[in-house]
């Protein structure tokens, strides 16, 4: 703020976005930036034809009155940013040009260190899911990313962080609950065996069993043992995507194969084995 | 695109040919020029590159199990967003206001205002078709990567409407699965 050429700069903005109303301190902020970015003379400004985007962009919406929904949107946010004291993560970058061809040329590859717990980046840790528990490593390590939060939590008594603590704790219970009975529940809903005969072609058959792994049996095993059971080819056989894997076995021995899974695999529930329509 | 992938969507995986793998090589550079002094560390010439075959006529190479970029149909290729962050200047940046936020990160397609927000907006020239990086207002990191269904100019001009198609969103199914098997 007390750098002339920037103070400068801002009373020759505000003197343009006057006849735009109320906006100007925001704008003003906006533009401010945009001088930190171009490091160029202020006086630049009314000409600027290296720094395309933002200048065109400004003349349009001074000609454009008329674009009611949008500007007040934009009055709003505008607050918002003032009410987060403006320099965000973005006024870093501002040394540099935005145009990404106008960067160094590739090197090193960055290593974003990757959230341990959400796995976002740590300045997308509140839409990781598990905000509860990130947030105390965000306000601690990345307060550039939260300055709200970080001061927030700054400001706790020791009593209120333990409590902030435990609250994250209970959360992680809690998601780590859900998870699990979404899985069990998943697991029992599905836990049962189906078995199709399938024309093929006269009087061929193959015998389809989908479903053994629901009860833990592991399927190259059971073709094995059918293969043998019924002296025929028997194998395991991929699903469509997102469809369990399947057993096909080479002709027809619906009858047989029930008492056969009973007595190999006791585990299997006799009550869950279904026929199905012959295809 | 991703929003509800997962590995078991994955119908296939093969190694491809080598004149596939070049010819991977060479559209990535003509679309990324900037990748030609780390391509090599991209897609080493030594391991082999594998195409993962997904719903949709969806593919993803992957080096080493690791997907690198995707490709709808035969549209351009679109790199993960773990492979942009660590070039983060392979490709034109975009970047939507605060507002944005919340629908973006839902997977939902940029929208033209908010790229001209007069404060959180940010656009590169670019035209119809380009692979860009989408950034918000205040965040350091993409969160997304999408292709232009609009040129900047046209942006400008019209200010509504979807503007970038959104293919790959943080914390989507493909941020999640980053190893295939
Ligand atoms: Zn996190």
């Amino acid at each position: 703020m007390d750098h002339p050429r920037r103070q400068r700069a801002r009373n020759e903005f505000a003197g343009a976005m006057a006849e735009n109303g109320g906006e100007m301190d925001a704008a003003g902020e906006a533009e401010e930036d945009l001088f930190d970015r171009s490091g160029g003379d202020a006086g630049d400004a009314a000409s600027g034809d290296d720094r395309p985007t933002r200048e065109r962009r400004r003349g349009k919406k001074g000609k454009k009155k008329g674009r009611d929904e949008p500007d007040q949107e934009q009055d709003e946010d505008n607050e918002d940013l003032f009410a987060d004291g403006g320099p965000g993560p973005s006024s870093s970058a501002d040394e540099v040009p935005w145009e990404h061809d106008k960067q160094p040329p590739l090197g090193a590859p960055v290593r974003v260190q990757y959230c341990p717990d959400c796995g976002m980046p740590p300045d997308f840790c509140d839409w990781g899911g598990m905000w509860d528990k990130c947030k105390i490593r965000a306000a601690e390590q990345y307060p550039q990313y939260y300055p709200e939060l970080a001061e927030k939590m700054a400001s706790l008594t020791l009593e209120e962080k333990e409590q902030v603590e435990a609250a994250a704790a209970a959360s992680v219970a809690n998601t780590e609950l859900k998870l699990l009975a979404k899985k069990n529940k998943g697991k029992e809903v599905e836990q049962k065996v189906t078995v199709q005969r399938q024309n093929r072609k006269g009087r061929k058959f193959i015998t389809t069993v989908k479903g053994l792994e629901t009860f833990g049996v592991k399927l190259d095993k059971a073709s094995k043992v059918f293969s043998k059971a019924f002296s025929c080819g028997a194998a395991v056989v991929k699903g469509a995507p997102g469809q369990p894997d399947e057993i096909d076995i080479q002709g027809d021995v619906e009858d047989g194969l029930e008492e056969v899974i009973l007595r190999t695999f006791p585990e299997v529930d006799d009550d869950k084995i279904y026929y199905l329509k012959p295809k | 695109m991703f929003k509800r992938f997962s590995y078991s969507d994955v119908s296939t995986q093969n190694q491809v040919k080598s004149s596939v793998q070049r010819k991977i090589r060479t559209d990535l550079l003509e679309q990324f020029p900037r990748l030609d002094p780390v391509i090599d560390d991209i897609l080493p010439k030594k391991s082999p590159l594998v195409i993962a075959k997904c719903p949709n006529q969806i593919q993803v190479v992957l080096v080493n199990s690791v997907p690198v970029c995707v490709q709808s149909r035969d549209g351009p290729w679109v790199p993960t967003l773990r492979l942009l962050h660590q070039h983060p200047s392979m490709m034109p940046k975009m970047q939507a206001d605060k507002g944005a936020t919340k629908f973006i990160m839902g997977g939902a397609n940029v929208m033209c205002p908010g790229l001209t927000h007069p404060t959180g907006g940010r656009m590169e020239d670019v035209d119809r078709g380009a692979v860009v990086q989408i950034l918000l207002e205040g965040r350091e990191h993409a969160c997304a990567v999408g292709i232009m269904t609009m040129s900047t100019a046209e942006i400008r001009k019209e200010n509504k409407g979807v503007c970038i198609e959104v293919v790959h969103v943080l914390n989507d199914g493909l941020w999640k699965t980053n190893h295939f098997g």
